[in-house]
């Protein structure tokens, strides 16, 4: 795999906004936890889809700032990237659009591009901010774009701090690969259904940990 | 074989048991008849875009709403 230049014009946008996010990182208190409940070491080197819960605004920031040392992209909604200034901003940070009730194959493509480059993507698979933090669907176009690029899955789980004291926490789970649960480019759609099941279970798993930790306390 | 037919072998790989072939014809209503939902259209696409080496454009999906739409972005 070809390293990435440290400074590479194309992306000084998003290496500024990357800059931004590291200085943040102390006041944001961000803690990478495996499942084990210890700190996560794991580099998380080539193309990887970063998944998570999405229960708040700040949530893409949390996440930003937690990789700051990878180019990292983001998939997000139209709602916020139409708008004229933060739009625009958030596209030179490496956002790529995404239109959530329509068949955006330019989004897919694009998602799809960036992974094979060997960068990252985020993506909150519940398509929208879901403030209960209820794990019970996810839109299966996360399975797509992963079955597309060749690339294992990283679930994960956010938590927001308690208190002024308190981490934020993400809980980050074993990545897996599709191709070991379905050797298709395209899977059916009953496929899709299960495999984002099985994501679904995956990022409940790394809930659990958070829980258990907290219970813990 | 036909593009219809070709078309036909998608559906069965994508949706198996759930879609009766025999009722797809070009007048068929992509959301109405077969009940898509958008990401079922987005697999059928990228099967699409595979199996004809072809490759559709966002605004094509503003205008496709029967199996004969398609057929005419397959073979534009």
């Amino acid at each position: 795999m070809k390293k990435g230049k440290i400074f590479d014009i194309r992306y000084f946008p998003m290496d500024s906004a990357r800059f931004t996010l590291m200085l943040a990182k102390p006041f944001l208190r961000i803690k990478k936890l495996g499942l084990d409940g210890k700190k996560y070491k794991d580099p998380i080197k080539g193309g990887r889809i970063l998944v998570a819960n999405h229960v708040r605004f700040a949530d893409p920031f949390i996440l930003g700032s937690a990789f700051w040392f990878k180019r990292v992209f983001f998939l997000a909604a139209e709602v916020v990237m139409d708008k004229p200034v933060t739009g625009f901003l958030l596209k030179l940070a490496g956002c790529i659009r995404i239109e959530r009730k329509k068949t955006d194959l330019d989004a897919i493509r694009k998602s799809v591009n960036v992974l094979k480059a060997g960068k990252s993507l985020v993506i909150f698979p519940q398509g929208q901010i879901i403030k209960a933090d209820e794990l019970n669907s996810i839109k299966s176009g996360t399975v797509l774009i992963a079955a597309q690029a060749g690339v294992p899955i990283v679930p994960m789980y956010s938590a927001h701090r308690k208190g002024f004291f308190d981490s934020n926490k993400l809980i980050i789970g074993e990545p897996f690969y599709l191709k070991d649960y379905c050797s298709k480019k395209i899977p059916s759609l009953s496929e899709e259904e299960e495999l984002s099941q099985l994501l679904l279970e995956r990022m409940a798993e790394c809930r659990r940990v958070y829980e258990k930790l907290e219970g813990e306390k | 074989m036909s593009n219809l037919e070709r078309l036909k072998e998608i559906f069965a790989e994508l949706f198996g048991d759930e879609v009766n072939l025999d009722e797809i014809n070009e007048e068929s209503r992509l959301f109405i008849d077969i009940e898509m939902t958008s990401i079922a259209m987005l697999s059928l696409a990228m099967s699409i875009e595979e199996e004809f080496s072809m490759q559709f454009r966002n605004e094509d999906f503003d205008n496709i709403k029967t199996v004969g739409d398609v057929l005419r972005c397959i073979e534009r």
